[in-house]
């Protein structure tokens, strides 16, 4: 039995699991798709890295990142829960050492680390438009009837891309619309449309940051090679694609989770929790004007995790329904 | 007559105070949450910023609970706030309902004394003790929230602290004399100075900077203040009714008000930009005085006078080597993405703070969510 680390990061669009030994060294990853449903997914991710790996490996620790950080935390067990930022930057900084900026484009956030010395010294995130972002592409691609896959090569294959305005997915979509009624041949389209959401990039999330080589791109879209291309021409610089550039965030919850245990036993359910029911409930906190949405999470029936509230009364699992619907 | 008011954080105490001491009778609405800002969203044009719909959702709820009179600050200068009464009295007249405004600004005072005069028999010495009266009350509890806030972070017993707080809270509420309020500020005084503290250089200060509303009203920001309390975090905060009202009513004080914040903005920014503009780029370069670690930037999306301050808060964070985080905050529900931001701004904050020493505190950080 070898000792590993597990880092999950739930996101939007993908659920993606990395098992790590003690050294850094990547035993196993998977990338799924999210579709909605978090609960799944990570059970659907545990039953599958279960059957593969319970024999072989023993989790020491295990971190989890992502949107869905706190809920992942709770359904498998976690000894550190970190947002994403924070992860990605550990997971260059272990990875690619001496990398000066991060791009990341995810499902539906795109953002930009600075690093110097292996330290964060910058960062941001969008969140106004998600023009820009895997969903975007995603989107564009199914439109197009082009498969995702093949979106980024046949950006490359354009001789001259049209401009479209990138900063904002509905003006990106008339755009693309009245250039293709033109009669402008697909891939010039979606050169131009790869070249906009540089140009979207830069302008707002890279706006006012000092962008220096060694750059490091990842996330889902690193994978389509016309954006690649795209930073490449805009930035002037080679962009470095890690070897797990779609799973960095894990991969950062891994080490995280490295660094968090020291020792310590870890809370970690074992891959047997791939098979718990978990059941999450909502209602509305009617106790004062905030009218908090409180989550309930419960464990085969056992209640095991309460948030969403701001007061923090909900989070003593002592303090039953019934009692406080009263008052 | 009844008079109401809509929130800004805690001010509500101070002005029902003044109501009662003055026999007015009057009601306050509930705190602003979803209900109002639904409210607030639903009659406000298009683009409104979120301390407008908060306004104005709270006015409707507050007309609901029967009010007739409605009373706020106005004013002028480029922000809307000055505008959001008079704006808010046609939307509102429009929908139907029937009420009058009490508006405190320069030229009204006389005519809202008239109306509160009309209605009750309070003399010019009474309206006088009240408004002075709740006014030392307002001084008081704004100075409970700074100590809260800024040494929750130091002391060793956080339950005990919070104990304390609340209790001191809820004896600020029941006052209803002067040298009691006196009595209080020196108990809080000697109970934070005795208290058991962690050592300074353990604890990470963050500034706020930004429009008056959002930092004082907990629900447009999303309780931010009590998300970095938790986290064991010193929370600076210079804005506040009783720092800022009297600059902007009295014309006396406005010269050298604006002067000094000309002063400590330069060269950054230097002219007066509307809204809190200006003091947040004052405020920040306070803060950098005041050695915190990092400055959060909060505003309402579209709030243009924050906007210029942005551009001069990131020139500043480059020249001056302070991290500034800058943050729109509009009517979302859910606040996971501002968590996100948050942890990962005081993850980066603390790392400067504990591995790079004095050199590397000089990088540079800025961001807009």
């Amino acid at each position: 039995m070898v000792k590993a680390y597990l880092g999950v990061d739930v996101g939007s669009v993908s659920t993606n699991f990395v098992v790590m030994n003690e050294d850094g060294a990547v035993i196993d990853c998977l990338y799924l798709r999210t579709l909605g449903q978090p609960v799944k997914a990570i059970q659907n991710g545990l039953r599958k890295l279960g059957e593969k790996l319970s024999n072989e490996v023993k989790i020491a620790g295990v971190g989890t990142t992502g949107s869905a950080r706190n809920l992942t935390g709770v359904l498998v067990g976690a000894d550190i829960v970190k947002n994403e930022i924070t992860a990605h930057a550990v997971a260059v900084s272990n990875m690619v050492p001496g990398a000066q900026t991060i791009i990341e484009i995810g499902g539906q956030d795109s953002k930009i680390i600075i690093m110097r010395d292996g330290i964060v010294t910058d960062f941001a995130m969008n969140t106004v438009c998600a023009a820009g972002t895997g969903s975007f592409l995603d989107q564009q691609a199914s439109r197009l009837s082009i498969p995702i896959e093949s979106f980024g090569e046949l950006a490359l294959k354009a001789k001259t891309p049209v401009r479209i305005a990138g900063r904002c997915a509905v003006f990106a979509e008339s755009d693309m619309v009245h250039k293709q009624q033109l009669g402008h041949s697909t891939e010039d389209i979606i050169a131009g449309l790869c070249e906009a959401l540089v140009r979207n990039y830069l302008n707002n999330v890279g706006k006012g940051k000092e962008i220096l080589a060694p750059i490091v791109f990842q996330g889902g879209v690193a994978a389509n090679m016309g954006i690649k291309a795209a930073f490449e021409k805009a930035l002037g610089a080679k962009m470095i694609i890690p070897r797990y550039f779609n799973v960095m965030g894990a991969v950062g919850a891994c080490y995280l989770a490295m660094d968090a245990v020291q020792g310590k036993q870890t809370v970690f359910k074992g891959w047997k929790a791939a098979g718990f029911s978990f059941r999450p409930s909502s209602f509305e906190c009617k106790g004062c004007p905030n009218r908090c949405e409180i989550i309930q999470i419960f464990e085969n029936d056992v209640l095991i995790a309460r948030w969403g509230d701001r007061c923090g009364k909900w989070s003593d699992l002592g303090v039953k329904t019934e009692d406080v619907k009263a008052g | 007559m009844l008079v109401s008011f809509p929130h800004m954080g805690e001010l509500y105490l101070a002005v029902e105070k003044m109501c009662n001491l003055m026999a007015i009778p009057c009601v306050v609405p509930a705190r602003p949450g979803p209900t109002t800002l639904k409210k607030g969203s639903e009659l406000a044009p298009e683009g409104s910023c979120l301390p407008f719909c908060l306004i104005l959702g709270n006015m409707q709820e507050a007309l609901e609970l029967g009010a007739d009179t409605l009373m706020m600050l106005g004013g002028r200068g480029p922000c809307r706030f000055g505008y959001f009464i008079y704006l808010a009295e046609k939307i509102l007249k429009e929908a139907g309902y029937d009420f009058q405004t009490l508006i405190i600004d320069r030229g009204h005072i006389y005519q809202s004394y008239r109306t509160i005069r009309n209605n009750t028999d309070a003399s010019w010495s009474r309206l006088i003790r009240a408004v002075s009266f709740s006014w030392r009350l307002l001084a008081c509890e704004e100075f409970l929230r700074k100590i809260k806030r800024e040494g929750r972070a130091y002391a060793v017993d956080k339950k005990g602290f919070d104990e304390a707080m609340l209790y001191w809270e809820e004896k600020i509420k029941g006052i209803s004399d002067e040298r009691e309020i006196q009595r209080i500020e020196q108990e809080i005084f000697k109970y934070v100075g005795e208290m058991a503290r962690h050592p300074e250089e353990r604890i990470l200060k963050i500034g706020l900077v930004g429009d008056i509303y959002t930092l004082l009203e907990p629900y447009a920001n999303h309780g931010i203040e009590e998300f970095l309390m938790e986290r064991g975090v010193s929370v600076y905060k210079e804005i506040s009714v009783v720092n800022w009202l009297p600059n902007a009513l009295f014309p006396w004080r406005k010269g050298r008000y604006r002067e000094t914040l000309l002063q400590q903005a330069f060269p950054y920014l230097k002219n007066h930009v509307g809204g809190f503009g200006l003091e947040s780029v004052a405020g920040a370069r306070r803060m950098r005085e005041l050695s915190v670690d990092g400055v959060l930037q909060l505003f309402p999306l579209g709030c243009m006078p924050e906007i210029v301050a942005h551009s001069a808060l990131n020139r500043m964070c480059v020249q001056e080597g302070i991290p500034i985080m800058s943050m729109a905050l509009d009517g979302h529900q859910s606040a996971t993405g501002l968590e996100t931001r948050l942890e990962a701004f005081l993850d980066m904050v603390n790392s400067k703070h504990k591995y790079a020493g004095p050199c590397l505190r000089n990088k540079v950080s800025s961001c807009i969510m």
